[in-house]
């Protein structure tokens, strides 16, 4: 009897514990606009009149985005912690930190995303050629 | 050389005129993508960046644009696996879950604990208790924006007779006479009114009625997906 009363309270605790978040949620106000999620849930087939879901996936969403964003600029901290070493000059000029898609592949990576950007394209005889030289060959190519 | 200089030159041209064609090329979810740059934008900027590589930032934002879309498809299939057609709150968080399992939740494996004690939710509670609002930097209106569809109407409906008995009266009426005029263009031969629409990269110059039917064809019969506006307008 006492087990079953027990559980019971503990459901009750659990049955407030999740409306109280779901109200709490209404408090907040996202970054995401509640229009895009909605568009992309819509899209997904996902059918819902609560409001509240919307926000929380748009919740759930934006702690992803700060997440990985957090890791990609631990990565950019150590990047330049590693880098500069005597000049000081450099320390100034390399205090503006930014979103470089290494870092973020980097961070996405733990994630289980795999992003990964080529590290050069060799569409054209003229890649790679310093550009100084560049035009010169592009000029005798349209000569020729 | 003399071949590779040509090819060059037509690659060159190629590349124009893809990118010309692009310019007018609207993609269904050129809006949304655009909002979903801006918020991750902002979310980056509250973390502590000050400037981001412009790939960085797409990548990204077709990241979040990803997660939405299976989070939502997700848990429309728990939804669906339940025997129901909407999803309630229990569907989303099974559906976080599956999309955190990489990283291991506490608490998913006690069977006597609730949901919202878990792991994920409490991350979440946490995560906001910690910071402010970040508002959304631009008012967002409703999309996709749903057209009115005017019709083209039937034969019966604009009291004309259809040109043989073949045809029936229900039909759409065919467009003006004046707009089945056929256009030479620069070098290129003659094209019909018709080809209009499908071959749109040709530049040339256009009459107004084909223009005014070429932009009601372009607006009441392709709806939805990719419209395709053809050079040399005006």
């Amino acid at each position: 009897m006492n087990h079953n009363r027990q559980s019971n309270d503990g459901k009750h605790d659990d049955d407030s514990a999740l409306s109280d978040f779901l109200a709490s949620l209404m408090d907040y106000t996202p970054t995401i606009p509640d229009e895009l999620v909605e568009h992309y849930l819509a899209k997904s087939g996902f059918q819902c009149p609560d409001v509240r879901l919307i926000r929380l996936v748009a919740v759930a969403t934006q702690k992803f985005v700060a997440e990985v964003a957090n890791d990609a600029l631990q990565h950019c901290k150590a990047r330049q912690a590693a880098v500069v070493k005597d000049k000081r000059e450099k320390q100034q000029k390399d205090k503006r930190l930014i979103l470089t898609m290494d870092d973020l592949s980097k961070s996405l990576l733990e994630y289980g995303v795999n992003v990964k950007q080529q590290e050069y394209f060799a569409d054209s005889p003229l890649t790679g050629i310093d550009p100084a030289t560049r035009d010169e060959v592009r000029i005798m190519l349209l000569l020729c | 050389m003399k071949d590779g200089g040509f090819e060059n030159k037509k690659e060159l041209e190629n590349s124009k005129n893809q990118s010309k064609s692009s310019k007018f090329y609207i993609k269904s979810d050129d809006f949304a993508l655009a909002i979903a740059k801006v918020a991750v934008a902002q979310v980056c900027e509250s973390v502590g960046f000050q400037s981001f590589q412009h790939s960085a930032l797409e990548a990204l934002s077709d990241i979040i644009v990803w997660y939405i879309y299976n989070l939502g498809k997700t848990s429309n299939f728990n939804a669906n696996l339940a025997g129901r057609v909407e999803a309630n709150v229990f569907d989303v968080i099974q559906g976080l879950e599956e999309l955190e399992s990489g990283l291991g939740f506490a608490g998913a494996s006690d069977v006597n604990r609730c949901v919202a004690n878990l792991g994920i939710v409490r991350d979440i509670v946490h995560f906001f208790g910690d910071g402010g609002d970040i508002t959304f930097a631009y008012e967002v209106p409703w999309f996709p924006v749903v057209k009115e569809w005017k019709r083209i109407g039937s034969f019966w409906e604009k009291g004309e007779d259809p040109h043989g008995e073949h045809i029936p009266s229900w039909l759409p009426a065919f467009p003006d006479p004046d707009t089945y005029a056929t256009q030479s263009s620069v070098g290129n031969g003659t094209m019909s009114a018709s080809n209009e629409v499908k071959n749109g990269r040709v530049e040339r110059k256009i009459e107004r009625p084909l223009l005014n039917f070429q932009q009601q064809f372009a607006h009441n019969g392709n709806e939805g997906g990719s419209s395709h506006v053809g050079g040399g307008k005006g």
